[in-house]
């Protein structure tokens, strides 16, 4: 690694020593980017990222997509939303983890005394989400594709989809980058924030449409985010008009919080 | 005559393609102390695990007190006590629950327990740590905790496989008294080390193994005057005056010389080495019939052998 | 530190001890420490809870409205036995841990019989899948769930993800000491997720397509819902109780010996 952050102006004389000159930051990313994702690469968190939405959507699809579609509806097409934005969760948890170890092994102490950017580090870990989020699409899509799954609207509507699953994955990984990097046992963490998940992707419109819960149960259901999201997502598969006011306030909230996050993270670390 | 504590005869250990151990053969008499020396890849920890029943031999056989590694596996785990350099303890538990299991796992139960517990707290000096988590806790300590850990009960050979390696001085001092205490008891003890002087300062006898073959055996005094004393080391300035000083130093044992007159990647200022068996008196000697003719040096010292010369040593005269 | 190796008794030689005394210790030694790590208790006892009263929200109504009787009773046996099954994993984990620490090995030099290291794990395992269970029926009682047939088949139910936990955990040690162990642990989670969804606890048998149904009726889960169901709500008792002893015991027998085999292999690798 080093080695690509060395200086590329070389003013060595015969046995000096070149000074250090900083990296600027798109060519410091880059390095840590690739770092980071061929290590995810090696260690098979590719691989999770595409078939774990498979895994999972067959998993709801198979057994409950009988009894919705003697209701009448299309049940790939109704599910494939909340298990890609599922897969943005399990994104975001191992954000945790990651952010977690490079607080934990000095990784953090080392890059710090190298001259590049100080948000360095945070982007590269951030271009592995982002890739993840990229395979997920890939692996989300064919499965729902294979099933019955497909995009009605225009391309407008095509991108909005994929890159508001994107934006959520992205997000709430900021989020969860900052909290692994400060707290002090990350991998408890990741155990803890299973359950939000759970109660998120079950109690939502994603798998089960709102009437099918006890009516004291439907304003959590019909309100909290990942409805939001997933609403707003089947709407942009259809194509149909559909209202994004509430996803897109929730999108600009997760990523103003996220960002804030971030900083506070970063600041906690200084002061360490 | 008593059986010796530990007796090995033409050990053998392969994995697969390499060979660990290619046939050593030791005893150790009772209460005894033997160092293993060695550096890594030796075959120390090896011998280590065989004797411990741990694995088993390729070739060869092993009796502790008379009863067979492999044979008698049982027999000899109630024998011997095992403590490695890697600390191994359970990290989620207390430095106390740790000593509990091994004293349960070792016939320990109940008052006597708690009582024994209470003094090697004591011994070790582990009451600060003694209801801390064993990960939390600093190497010395953990060693600390694991040499405790292999007293709980009484075993006859105990086998330190390595135990101050990584460690600070004082820690390192602590375990060496550890040891000595343990002498004084009648426990026979194995100790395997990278260490020349810990072995000097602990070891009855020492065992030297080099590639998995033993490469010389003795008392710490004997093994020195085999390997020499220390060494006086003369650095000159003028490479000229190399043949000249060799002559100078005519009746000292010359141990190493530069070829006079080598151009080719000659050291810009050449080595020589007399051995020193009166110490200073020696480095006194060679300076004054040095200073007497003139001759100008960039260093001039007093060098005891290190292990890379022990080894060097012994591996040339073998050959 | 003291000069003298001993001061008020007379120090104890070495002795051997005895598999049930070395069972106990090395459960309660793993208890201890999977007690104090805080992403195992929430794995095991607090995260099952959340998961019933979730399956009771999201599943539960449209399975009462198909007429499967009161889905609280079926949602619990399959939250425990999930418990019991993913908690497999976390032993694995630990076994791992131990052998890279050398604690296995070390342990392997005790005075102790061979067969208590893997007794003592599965005593554990069956250990913690019972409290995990008995929390988890706690939190049901709330949501309907009754002892219908009284106490002792209440124990009973109790009694089914331990043997069900202790059938699988064999398997997973004989898995965990591979080489790759790590990554085929994790593997096994993505089969333990397939397990999870594909039983008859989770839908209706009839819900699945027509060539999955022989493997989701008998896969080891089913039967095992089905003994939690009949102990505590009614129905058949004996054959799916039978059927869940025979799954374990078949584990043993079949994966018994590369257990052993693999538990030493771990313990002599240094």
């Amino acid at each position: 690694m080093t080695a690509t952050l060395a200086p590329t102006t070389s003013t060595g004389s015969r046995g000096g020593s070149t000074a250090r000159t900083s990296v600027g930051l798109a060519a410091a990313t880059a390095t840590l980017a690739r770092q980071k994702v061929l290590a995810a690469v090696r260690s098979g968190d590719a691989v999770f990222a595409v078939l774990g939405p498979v895994v999972f959507f067959l998993c709801f699809y198979v057994p409950l997509h009988g009894q919705f579609e003697r209701a009448g509806g299309e049940y790939a097409q109704f599910l494939l939303p909340i298990i890609l934005l599922q897969a943005g969760i399990f994104t975001a948890i191992s954000a945790t983890e990651t952010a977690g170890y490079d607080a934990r092994a000095g990784v953090h102490e080392r890059v710090m005394s190298l001259p590049i950017p100080r948000v360095t580090p945070f982007l590269g870990r951030m271009a592995w989400v982002l890739t993840r989020m990229l395979l997920t699409l890939v692996g989300g899509l064919t499965i729902g594709y294979s099933l019955g799954f497909r995009f009605h609207g225009s391309i407008w509507h095509t991108a909005a989809f994929l890159a508001l699953v994107v934006v959520f994955g992205l997000a709430l990984s900021m989020l969860t980058d900052a909290v692994g990097t400060v707290g002090r046992d990350s991998v408890s963490i990741a155990s803890i924030l299973m359950i939000p998940q759970l109660i998120l992707v079950m109690a939502s419109t994603g798998l089960v449409p709102a009437e099918g819960f006890p009516g004291w149960a439907r304003p959590f259901v019909r309100n909290q985010p990942l409805s939001v999201f997933s609403d707003a997502l089947r709407g942009l598969a259809d194509g149909s008009g559909v209202d994004l006011t509430a996803a897109a306030i929730w999108s600009v909230g997760l990523l103003a919080a996220g960002s804030a996050a971030i900083v506070a993270a970063a600041r906690a670390q200084v002061k360490r | 005559m008593t059986t010796p504590a530990i007796e090995v005869v033409d050990l053998v250990k392969n994995y697969g393609e390499v060979s660990a151990l290619k046939g050593i053969s030791l005893e150790v008499a009772r209460g005894e102390v033997l160092g293993l020396l060695g550096p890594n890849g030796s075959g120390k920890t090896t011998t280590v695990t065989l004797l411990s029943t741990l694995q088993r031999p390729s070739s060869g056989h092993a009796r502790i007190c008379g009863h067979d590694v492999v044979g008698e596996a049982a027999r000899v785990r109630e024998l011997v006590s095992l403590t490695g350099q890697y600390a191994s303890l359970d990290e989620g538990l207390t430095a106390v629950e740790n000593l509990a299991v091994f004293g349960r796992l070792t016939g320990l139960r109940g008052r006597e327990l708690k009582v024994r517990i209470d003094e090697l707290v004591e011994q070790f000096d582990l009451g600060a740590e003694r209801d801390r988590r064993v990960a939390t806790l600093s190497g010395g300590m953990r060693r600390r905790v694991d040499i405790a850990s292999a007293l709980v009960t009484r075993p006859e050979v105990l086998f330190l496989d390595e135990p101050t390696t990584g460690l600070d001085p004082r820690s390192r001092a602590s375990v060496w008294d550890t040891v000595a205490a343990l002498r004084a008891e009648g426990i026979t003890i194995l100790l395997t080390t990278q260490y020349l002087e810990e072995a000097d300062r602990l070891a009855d006898h020492i065992v030297m193994l080099n590639r998995g073959s033993v490469v010389a055996a003795g008392t710490p005094g004997q093994l020195k005057q085999q390997v020499g004393a220390a060494v006086c080391e003369v650095t000159l300035v003028e490479r000229g005056d190399t043949a000249r000083v060799i002559d100078l130093l005519d009746g000292l044992e010359l141990v190493e010389a530069p070829e006079d007159g080598t151009a080719s990647g000659a050291q810009a200022h050449p080595r020589l080495v007399v051995r020193a068996p009166d110490g200073m008196a020696t480095v006194a000697e060679v300076i004054a019939r040095l200073r007497g003719a003139g001759i100008d040096v960039v260093d001039i010292g007093l060098r005891q052998p290190s292990l890379d010369e022990v080894f060097l040593q012994l591996t040339e005269t073998a050959s | 530190m003291s000069e003298t190796m001993t001061t008020t008794q007379t120090w104890r030689p070495r002795r051997s001890v005895p598999l049930a005394a070395q069972s106990v210790v090395h459960a309660t030694a793993l208890l201890r420490s999977w007690s104090r790590d805080p992403g195992i208790v929430v794995q095991s006892l607090v995260f099952p809870a959340f998961m019933l009263l979730m399956f009771q929200l999201v599943l539960g109504k449209t399975v009462t409205s198909m007429g499967g009787g009161n889905s609280v009773y079926g949602n619990t046996g399959l939250v425990a036995l999930v418990g019991a099954l993913f908690g497999t994993l976390a032993t694995a984990i630990s076994l791992i841990h131990e052998r890279d620490s050398g604690l296995l090995s070390r342990m392997w030099t005790l005075p102790v019989p061979r067969s208590g290291f893997i007794a003592g794990r599965l005593a554990a395992e069956a250990v913690r899948a019972g409290i995990a269970t008995v929390v988890l029926f706690l939190v049901a009682v709330p949501l309907g769930f009754r002892f219908e047939h009284g106490i002792a088949a209440g124990i009973g139910a109790v009694l089914v993800p331990m043997i069900f936990g202790i059938g699988i955990a064999v398997p997973v040690i004989a898995l965990a000491t591979v080489a790759s162990g790590k990554q085929a642990v994790q593997q096994l989670g993505g089969l333990f997720l397939l397990l999870l969804f594909f039983n008859g606890g989770f839908a209706p048998v009839s819900e699945y397509p027509g060539w999955l149904q022989p493997v989701v009726r008998h896969q080891p889960m089913t039967p095992a819902i089905d003994a939690v169901r009949g102990l505590t709500e009614g129905g058949a008792i004996a054959a799916p109780l039978i059927t869940t002893v025979a799954w374990t015991v078949g584990l043993i027998a079949v994966f018994g010996p590369l257990a052993v085999r693999g538990y030493r292999r771990a313990a002599e690798s240094r």
